[in-house]
């Protein structure tokens, strides 16, 4: 044997396949890259960048002198990161008020984990292959973080764009029944129409930030993200899961006209 | 299953989820394949692969010449391995872990029966990246030298003294 083919064996063998590894990526990458797109300035601004420099630094001690006179910043800062966008509540009252329909799963029992199905349309980017039947599509970025209280996984949601109006997503593990819980990425400054909402089941200190956590998500499709009006409106979220869940987890999603239903093995 | 849109480099905006397709997509089973051979760890390679991708689309209208594409997205995975492989070293620091103990992974600890794997892991992180980009990735010397950013005589004399440290005893010709 070669001293490549001896290569290419023992790296081979620490090296699984990751075939929904490029899907993935993408759809982490077009959720986190957005956090940091700013418009460009026409020609006719770039004389003004020393003026707004000078403003910027301006704003930049004021800031200073507001953290060191009390910390009220930081404070709207929490509280805006973890303030619940306006809402239609009564779509969404009518949209809670349809019953929670998951099955109860035996510990131990072997956890239904839904099909992947793959949704297909022009605009739809990387995503391959989504947890879901639609007009919801789920797809966890792989990321996750743990705290004292249990992990959270950085989760997409796109959303067929024949498709308009309120979402709500509900989950639950489907062995343990502990709740499922869902907040904004406080690293991400837009909400993207994912709103979390329902009851707060908590705080917890998630990516340096405090965030609150919530028992629902709710979507508004019609302020999700999309790269051009064409594509599939997307929008991140965090999941939470409490420590002891066995990762069994069942998910319902709610609009107008349907209900949706499927389980992912985290 | 996917529509590919007319979207190049070239273009004043590029930064699309059918550019990402187009470009970025293809290249990242490559990146896995090299960022687990760096480190030896599937999920610290996917973590490694997923940053780099991030970096690579930020930057991506910044390269001009797109047949440098891959070589250009190789290395930054590569550099994200080093990174990987640094933070490794400062969260078991900050750990303040007894000097006995190691913090290797459970997958690194069935790799040690496997020598070749060992002598990999112990080369140094420019030495173990042009063994894996020649050896493991099958590229050209030229495209090598395009990642790790050196000549190609420079890439020839690292890997000669890698192959060398990793078995003392081969034909030096013969493994390359």
């Amino acid at each position: 044997m070669s001293f490549r083919a001896e290569i290419h064996d023992a790296i081979d063998e620490v090296t699984p396949p990751a075939p929904m590894l490029a899907s993935r990526v993408g759809a982490y990458v077009l959720a986190e890259d957005r956090v940091v797109r700013r418009p460009r300035l026409g020609t006719w601004m770039r004389p003004l960048r020393g003026m707004a420099g000078v403003l910027a630094a301006a704003l930049v001690v004021m800031l200073l002198a507001g953290l060191v006179l009390g910390g009220r910043l930081w404070r709207d800062w929490n509280t805006n990161v973890n303030r619940p966008m306006p809402i239609n509540h009564t779509q969404l009252k009518a949209l809670e008020d349809r019953p929670l329909n998951l099955p109860v799963i035996e510990a131990g029992a072997a956890c239904p984990i839904s099909l992947l199905d793959s949704p297909v349309g022009p605009g739809l980017g990387p995503l391959v292959y989504g947890d879901g039947v639609g007009p919801v599509y789920a797809q966890g970025t792989g990321l996750r973080y743990g705290t004292s209280w249990g992990t959270y996984i950085l989760t997409g949601y796109v959303v067929r764009p024949t498709f308009t109006g309120l979402v709500l997503i509900r989950a639950r593990d489907l062995q343990t029944n502990q709740m499922v819980v869902f907040a904004h990425n406080p690293v991400n400054k837009d909400y993207y129409g994912a709103i979390p909402s329902g009851n707060v089941a908590g705080k917890d200190f998630v990516l340096e930030h405090q965030v609150l956590t919530y028992t629902e998500l709710a979507l508004q499709t019609e302020k999700m993200y999309r790269e051009v009006a064409a594509f599939w409106p997307l929008a991140g979220t965090l999941q939470g899961f409490p420590n002891g869940s066995s990762g069994c987890i069942g998910f319902q999603v709610d609009g107008a006209g349907f209900t949706e239903h499927f389980v992912v093995g985290y | 299953m996917l529509r590919v849109a007319d979207s190049s480099l070239s273009s004043a905006e590029p930064r699309s989820g059918q550019t990402f397709t187009d470009l970025l997509a293809p290249l990242v089973q490559p990146g896995y394949r090299l960022a687990c051979a760096m480190l030896h760890d599937a999920p610290a390679a996917e973590d490694a692969v997923q940053e780099a991708s991030l970096i690579a689309w930020r930057k991506l209208g910044r390269l001009q010449d797109q047949s440098r594409l891959r070589a250009w997205f190789l290395g930054i995975v590569a550099n994200e391995c080093r990174n990987a492989r640094r933070r490794r070293w400062a969260t078991a620091v900050s750990h303040g872990l007894p000097d006995n103990l190691s913090v290797i992974s459970g997958e690194e600890r069935v790799l040690q029966g496997t020598d070749l794997r060992n002598a990999l892991r112990q080369l140094p992180h420019d030495d173990r990246l042009v063994v894996v980009l020649y050896f493991y990735l099958d590229m050209p010397l030229s495209e090598v030298a395009a990642v790790v950013g050196g000549s190609v005589g420079a890439v020839r004399r690292r890997l000669y003294r890698a192959v060398r440290r990793m078995r003392p005893d081969i034909v030096i010709e013969e493994a390359i």
